[in-house]
C-alpha cells in the first residue's frame, strides 16, 4: 500500500493538505479509496475537522488581553504631541 | 480642561486601543511588540486621519493598519523560513516524525482517548476540557508558527496571505501548517490521556 502511496501516512498527509488546498483528481481517487476501507483514517479526518472548529471557538472565546494603563496614557500623549507640533 | 480641536478624534482612536492591543497580543504573544505595533498604528491613523472616509467602521480601518504593521515587522525580521517545530518537543513528547512506521502504518492509535474530539465540531467546541487543552497546546507553538496558524485558522486568510504575514514562503507555509496541525492534535491527545 505504501508503494502505491495509499498507506495511512500518505492519506493522513492528504487529509491535512486538503484543509489548505483542493486535492488533485489523482489525490482524491487515492484518498477516497483508502478512506473507504480504513476506519482509523476516517476517525482521524473527523478529529481534524473538529480541531479546526475547536481552535476557532477557543481563540474567539479567550479573555482578550488588557493593555497596561501606562501604555494607554503614553500612547495618548504621543498622539497629542503630534497635534501640538504640526510643523514637526 | 480646555478641549482642543482634534481631541474627539484622539478620543475615538484611543477608545479602540484596548481592542487593537488584544488583537495584536493574541497573535504575537509578545507584550512589548504588541504595544509598539499598536502605538505605531494609532500614530499612522492619526496622521492619515483625512484618509478615513468612514466607509468601514473605525475599528475595521484601524485593524487593517495594524495588520500592515504586523506584516512589515515580520518582513523586516525575516530569516530563513522556520519549517521545523520539533524545537518545542524538548519535554520528551513524540515528534511528528514518529507517527508512522516504515510501511506507512500508524505507530500509535490516533483515536485513543479522543472520543470528545470525534463528536460533532459544535459539540467539541463546547467541551471545556478540550478548550483548556487547545489553548495550552497553541501556546507551545513558536511565535512565527502561531501567527501563521492563527492567520490561517482563525482569520481564515488564504495561505499566500498568511505566509506573507508570517514572513515565510508559500511553500514553507504549507509544510508548517500541516506540521502544526499534526503537533496540535498530538499535544491534545497526550493532554487528554495524561
Amino acid at each position: 500500500m505504501h508503494k502505491l502511496h495509499l498507506s495511512c501516512s500518505h492519506i493522513a498527509d492528504l487529509t491535512l493538505q486538503s484543509m489548505d488546498r483542493p486535492l488533485t483528481l489523482g489525490e482524491k481517487i487515492r484518498y477516497y479509496f483508502h478512506y473507504f476501507i480504513c476506519p482509523v483514517c476516517r476517525k482521524f479526518e473527523k478529529q481534524m475537522r473538529s480541531l479546526t472548529e475547536l481552535i476557532r471557538v477557543s481563540f474567539a472565546g479567550q479573555e482578550p488581553q488588557k493593555p497596561n494603563p501606562e501604555f494607554l496614557s503614553s500612547t495618548r500623549a504621543k498622539l497629542e504631541s503630534i497635534f501640538k507640533d504640526p510643523n514637526r | 480642561m480646555n478641549s482642543k480641536p482634534g481631541d474627539t478624534v484622539i478620543d475615538s482612536l484611543m477608545e479602540h486601543a484596548p481592542a487593537l492591543y488584544g488583537f495584536a497580543y493574541a497573535r504575537l504573544r509578545d507584550h512589548h511588540l504588541a504595544e509598539d505595533l499598536v502605538q505605531d498604528s494609532l500614530v499612522v491613523a492619526w496622521k492619515s486621519w483625512d484618509n478615513y472616509q468612514g466607509g468601514s467602521s473605525l475599528l475595521t480601518w484601524l485593524t487593517g493598519i495594524l495588520r500592515h504593521k504586523i506584516l512589515d515587522h515580520h518582513r523586516a525580521s525575516s530569516r530563513r523560513p522556520v519549517v521545523s517545530i520539533e524545537e518545542n518537543n524538548g519535554s520528551g513528547q513524540h515528534s511528528t516524525d514518529e507517527l508512522f512506521n516504515a510501511t506507512g502504518d500508524w505507530n500509535i492509535d490516533p483515536n485513543h482517548g479522543m472520543q470528545s474530539l470525534m463528536q460533532s465540531p459544535a459539540k467539541a467546541a463546547q467541551n471545556s476540557d478540550l478548550r483548556k487543552w487547545i489553548v495550552f497546546c497553541m501556546e507551545k507553538l513558536p511565535a512565527r508558527l502561531h501567527l501563521l496558524f492563527a492567520a490561517r485558522e482563525v482569520d481564515e486568510m488564504p495561505v499566500a496571505d498568511a505566509a506573507k504575514l508570517a514572513g515565510v514562503t508559500e511553500g514553507s507555509a504549507a509544510v508548517m501548517l500541516t506540521r502544526a496541525r499534526q503537533a496540535l492534535r498530538l499535544c491534545l491527545q497526550e493532554s487528554l490521556n495524561r
